[in-house]
């Protein structure tokens, strides 16, 4: 099976992709514990607190993020495509405190990871920067741990 | 008519039909959509098109490309601006040139929202501009032309519907000034484009996902005061990521009565949308 001349059974590709995807459940074994492990004693992706909250299977960010993280979300309406989420996350991704975003079209939420030693923005904060974004922002749910000053 | 003049309103007609301008991320290739970049956000828009035109004329068979390049930037997240500007290259037997055409100034503002779930909305945006003229002779219609016009946007899950209609003045009166793009003389003239989008892949994104594929089908129709009428069938493909987009339509003459310019054998759109 090749794609885009990259011939997918290479063994070199497969350690490649393995090694992508590796970084998913690496981190979900860091931020869950044993009971979130299936049937046969691996974690999925889907266990992966952040990866679930992405809704993706082979996430570009590290587990350093996912350890380092409080998740604040934002639900919304209005966000029907890829790009229009990188203008919710492009706003967003500028407040201090803000680590990284991201969107799950499918539902509408918006994951934003919060830098546990900075001050978070308040709730209406990231209201605003939704609707900046040109979207319709709905109740935000914030982590209930306080920053560390 | 005179070859250069006729030529002249082929080029800056096929100009209009081309980009359409306001630059967003789930929009038909020729066709206005009420879909804005949030405030602060600029997206680079190339289009390069391809036409072939009729060789009845008295310019005979015309080729022409043209490479449009537009910049949008949410001055608020209501509020759109649009520049765009098309580089002109015209073949046609005998004679080949290189020119500026018009420069569009747009401003989009949002008139009307509603986001009523996940992957729906529904959007009308007012649209309001001038056509400056860019004085390249032979691609310019050397008048300052003010257009104004809406476009509405409906998307739900995979189908996206977009419809607009532009008029545009003509300010130059009994001179040659051509309009919307379409014809000389002291017309004016109506742009009443609609367009249908469907999301071919993926069928939904509670997968995940981080590009989606469109198929468009777009009618363009041109009506100007002096008679001449056109209706464009353009089908295409949209295929966008997180912070690009490319697209690619082909455009079809479905009906032209057209007596003061050639007529559009066919033609294709390529093109490209980057968000900064």
């Amino acid at each position: 099976m090749r794609l885009l001349s990259i011939d997918l059974m290479n063994p070199m590709v497969l350690l490649v992709l393995g090694v992508f995807v590796s970084g998913c459940t690496t981190s979900a074994t860091s931020t869950r514990d044993a009971a979130d492990a299936d049937a046969s004693g691996s974690l999925s992706p889907q266990n992966c607190t952040v990866c679930a909250a992405r809704g993706v299977s082979a996430p570009g960010h590290t587990a350093q993020v996912h350890d380092t993280s409080d998740v604040a979300t934002v639900s919304s309406t209005g966000i029907c495509c890829p790009m229009c989420g990188t203008h919710a996350q492009k706003r967003l991704g500028k407040l201090d405190g803000v680590e990284w975003v991201d969107v799950n079209l499918h539902t509408g939420d918006v994951f934003v990871g919060l830098d546990p030693e900075t001050p978070r923005p308040a709730a209406a904060a990231l209201q605003e920067e939704i609707r900046k974004s040109g979207f319709t922002p709905g109740a935000v749910t914030l982590p209930e741990s306080e920053p560390q000053r | 008519m005179a070859g250069a003049t006729r030529l002249l309103l082929v080029v800056l007609g096929l100009v209009g039909a081309g980009p359409g301008g306001r630059a967003a991320a789930q929009q038909a290739t020729n066709v206005p959509a009420a879909l804005q970049p949030g405030e602060g956000s600029l997206v680079y828009r190339p289009l390069a098109s391809y036409f072939r035109l009729d060789g009845n004329g008295p310019s005979g068979a015309v080729d022409m490309a043209v490479q449009s390049h537009a910049l949008a930037y949410g001055l608020t997240h209501k509020l759109t601006a649009v520049a765009e500007v098309p580089l002109i290259y015209v073949n046609t037997p005998g004679t080949e040139d290189v020119g500026v055409g018009d420069i569009d100034l747009t401003l989009q503002w949002r008139w009307f929202v509603d986001d009523p779930a996940p992957l729906q909305t529904r959007r009308v945006v007012l649209i309001g501009g001038v056509e400056v003229p860019s004085f390249d002779d032979g691609f310019s219609s050397e008048s300052l032309d003010p257009f104004f016009g809406v476009s509405a946007t409906w998307i739900h899950s995979r189908h996206a519907i977009n419809a607009a209609a532009v008029w545009q003045f003509n300010t130059r009166g009994g001179g040659a000034g051509p309009v919307l793009g379409f014809s000389e003389s002291d017309a004016e003239a109506l742009a009443i484009d609609a367009a249908y989008l469907y999301r071919v892949d993926p069928a939904s994104f509670a997968d995940g996902g981080q590009t989606s594929t469109f198929f468009q089908a777009q009618l363009l129709g041109r009506y100007e005061t002096h008679g001449d009428t056109q209706l464009i069938f353009a089908p295409g493909i949209i295929h966008n990521g997180l912070t690009w987009a490319v697209e690619g339509a082909v455009q079809v003459p479905l009906a032209q009565d057209l007596d003061h310019r050639a007529e559009l054998v066919w033609g294709i759109n390529f093109g490209f949308r980057l968000l900064y």
